[in-house]
């Protein structure tokens, strides 16, 4: 993935771009997650050491297609956002913003839908899909405007300081490469599609 | 939720049990019209015959359905899996009518279900056989949430995942890949009470 400017976001006052992650962004990986910036709306997870982050990096960048990507202002590491291995179909999306000051400014957007371009037009997915804690409305105002829509809510789905709480599971097509069967669309309003790729989206 | 569970069956019922892998085998999980039986790997080449029923149910594994190789390959290792139960659906005749497996991830577990015929669906045992393994795995482990795909054209499996206790929880779209199409699946779960 070459790295994609958010030229639309000059207004911040700095250069933002999204581009595959490296192992040089190791520290600030581990930094950012460690420090729980993004954790009371996402999932927390034990602080891990550079070495076992460097090593992880290695292993992704060893793979080939790059599933991990940095988002950078002015070239310092802000946030991450990922397409992981789905829990149901395609690819998972997850990000995260670490530094606070640029959430709610456009970044995030501009960050799925470069993410979302590239897993569709590159690694090819059929889906991206993703949860979200229903109280988390910025993450869920920036999927919709990238064209996601609401699917289930999974009750009882994660345990999150104190609670089990429900995931609002959300998905995002690429409109123009399936078509939905003639003749198909059922009377509960699910369908079935022919793989029809007539264009990237 | 689901219902209670009943004593193990007779000695005669148990006498008169044949299975496919020839097994005599008496478990607690036993209700009027459905008994399990956990699979063995002498049940496996059996198995190969319900796979290629019409899916109607995701397998849970993300990776979905790859091919028969690998499929018979995955129950010939969960039938000495401790942690992913695979269990022979038999009726009250003793006839095997599918298997079920759980997959367990955290406090939740995805169901499994493979049907040995396009009957399977409408008979009681189906219902009772889900809720046989729902009561058991929330009895046995500190689950909260066990879910189940069913692809969304599929009213009998639907109605019957319903009857057994499953709430419908949304539709995901283009969730599973055929040879020509890609289905939309219904996502149903059960939760701890
Ligand atoms: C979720 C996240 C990535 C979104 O990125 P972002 O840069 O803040 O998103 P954007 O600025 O592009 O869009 C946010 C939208 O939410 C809206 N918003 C922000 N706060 C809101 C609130 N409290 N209530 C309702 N809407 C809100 C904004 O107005 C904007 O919508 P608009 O563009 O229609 O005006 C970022 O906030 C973040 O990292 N949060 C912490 C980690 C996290 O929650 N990750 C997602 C887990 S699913």
């Amino acid at each position: 993935m070459k790295a994609i400017d958010g030229s639309g976001l000059r207004a911040l006052g700095c250069h933002i771009c999204v581009r595959p992650l490296s192992t040089g962004d190791a520290r600030s990986v581990r930094d950012g997650f460690a420090s729980a910036a993004a954790a009371l709306t996402t999932r927390y997870s034990f602080p891990r050491s550079l070495a076992s982050v460097s090593a992880q990096l290695e292993l992704e960048r060893a793979r080939g297609h790059a599933q991990r990507f940095a988002i950078t202002a002015d070239e310092r590491l802000i946030g991450v956002c990922s397409l992981q291995p789905p829990l149901y179909s395609g690819k998972e999306l997850t990000i995260a913003i670490f530094d606070a000051g640029f959430r709610g400014r456009g970044v995030g957007t501009h960050a799925v839908g470069a993410v979302c371009r590239y897993g569709f037009q590159v690694l090819k997915t059929h889906r991206i899909e993703l949860g979200v804690y229903a109280d988390n409305h910025a993450a869920r105002a920036c999927y919709r405007r990238c064209g996601f829509r609401y699917e289930a809510r999974l009750r009882k789905f994660l345990y999150h300081d104190g609670g089990y709480r429900d995931i609002l599971w959300m998905s995002l097509l690429p409109a123009t490469r399936y078509i939905v069967v003639a003749g198909e669309r059922r009377q509960n309003g699910t369908n079935r599609y022919r793989h029809e790729l007539r264009s990237p989206m | 939720m689901a219902g209670k569970l009943s004593k193990p069956g007779s000695a005669r019922r148990a006498a008169a049990r044949g299975t496919a892998a020839g097994a005599l085998v008496l478990t607690w999980l036993q209700s009027e019209h459905a008994g399990l039986r956990p699979i063995e790997p002498a049940d496996v080449p059996f198995i190969r015959g319900w796979l290629k029923q019409p899916p109607v149910s995701l397998w849970p594994w993300p990776a979905g359905h790859k091919s028969e190789e690998s499929d018979i390959d995955r129950y010939a290792r969960l039938a000495v899996d401790r942690n992913s139960p695979a269990l022979i659906i038999e009726n009250r005749a003793y006839r095997p009518r599918g298997l079920i497996v759980l997959r367990m991830d955290g406090i939740r577990a995805t169901l499994g279900i493979a049907a040995a015929g396009a009957h399977f669906w409408r008979e009681i045992c189906a219902a009772e056989s889900i809720d046989l393994t729902v009561s058991a795995a929330f009895r046995i482990w500190p689950l909260q949430r066990i879910e189940l795909l069913i692809f969304a054209g599929c009213q009998a499996a639907l109605a019957c995942a319903r009857k057994a206790g499953f709430r419908h929880e949304g539709v995901l779209r283009c969730c599973r890949r055929t040879e020509t199409s890609f289905e939309d699946c219904v996502v149903l779960s059960i939760v701890r009470a």
